[in-house]
């Protein structure tokens, strides 16, 4: 039972990070700012909509996740792929939406006569977030194999 | 499970740190940055001073760290006509939480100079650099002027 209020405990929490939030933002943002943003080629409701689509299916695996049982093969690939889709929705964000980018994202605008080429780098994040996937993917495995070795040692 | 549990531990140190290291560093990057651009309300925010035949066109940026974390800033100011540079000054510092320094930029030029650098033909090029998290985080902004809105 533990298990379950905590998958849809952390669904609620995706959900709200991953698709209320992006949509408040969105809506209540002022528009000048909207405009400043989308005048830098930063295509601001096409990653908005990527984010709510990415949102919702995290959020449908994360409460799956918890509903199952820890050694079946449903629960090892919604593990798998809750790690793969929060990586993804770190590298989007940290990329301002371009995923090639991997945490070095770079647009230019222009102001007035100028010229503006703004860039970041935040690699190290995405680093952070690939070894924190593996890891999660690592933890899944383990929690799987050893359900299963329970499962198979308990006497028919 | 042992070793699951202590993996789901190191997870969470994992995802704790980067979150507050992230939030830290583009808090401090944010103030350091917005203290740092040219004002452009009262008076120009490039004053150039005639002397004689030379001209010194004077940038003058007081960046403050409202930050959490020391932030190493580099800012380079160019003057180009037809692509050509003809004056360049730049400045490296770094500035701890809570201080606040003054860098001048001052590029000398001809007198004659200045008008072709403020028409079509010339360019004035800011750049600006900051670097946070031990150089791991950085921010960087070039900014090319061109001469008619340069003044």
């Amino acid at each position: 039972m533990r298990r379950q209020i905590a998958a849809v405990v952390s669904g609620i929490t995706v959900f709200t990070t991953f698709v209320l939030l992006p949509v408040l933002v969105l809506r209540y943002l002022p528009p000048d700012i909207l405009q400043t943003i989308r005048s830098s080629g930063i295509q601001v409701q096409s990653n908005i909509n990527h984010l709510v689509v990415i949102g919702v299916f995290l959020t449908l695996v994360t409460i799956l996740k918890g509903f199952v049982e820890i050694g079946s093969l449903a629960y090892l690939v919604s593990g798998v792929i809750s790690s793969g889709m929060t990586l993804l929705v770190t590298i989007i964000f940290l990329g301002w939406g371009k995923i090639h980018s991997l945490g070095m994202p770079s647009f230019t605008t222009r102001v007035e006569g100028a010229t503006i080429n703004v860039s970041m780098d935040m690699r190290v994040f995405i680093y952070v977030a690939f070894i924190v996937t593996i890891l999660r993917v690592v933890k899944t495995i383990l929690e799987w194999n050893e359900a299963r070795r329970v499962v198979n040692a308990s006497p028919t | 499970m042992r070793e699951s549990r202590v993996i789901g531990v190191i997870i969470l140190i994992l995802q704790i740190g980067s979150f507050t290291a992230f939030m830290l560093s583009g808090y401090t990057i944010y103030q350091v940055l917005s203290s740092s651009m040219p004002q452009t309300g009262a008076g120009e925010p490039l004053k150039i001073e005639r002397r004689g035949d030379i001209a010194e066109m004077v940038l003058t940026i007081s960046p403050i760290n409202r930050g959490y974390l020391p932030v190493n800033l580099s800012l380079s100011l160019d003057a180009k006509i037809l692509g050509v540079l003809i004056a360049s000054d730049d400045a490296k510092l770094t500035l701890t939480p809570g201080s606040r320094e003054d860098i001048v930029l001052t590029l000398v030029v001809g007198a004659e100079q200045v008008k072709e650098i403020f028409n079509k033909e010339g360019s004035i090029e800011l750049n600006l650099s900051a670097r946070t998290l031990g150089n791991l985080v950085a921010f960087s902004l070039d900014a090319h002027v061109e001469g008619g809105a340069a003044q």
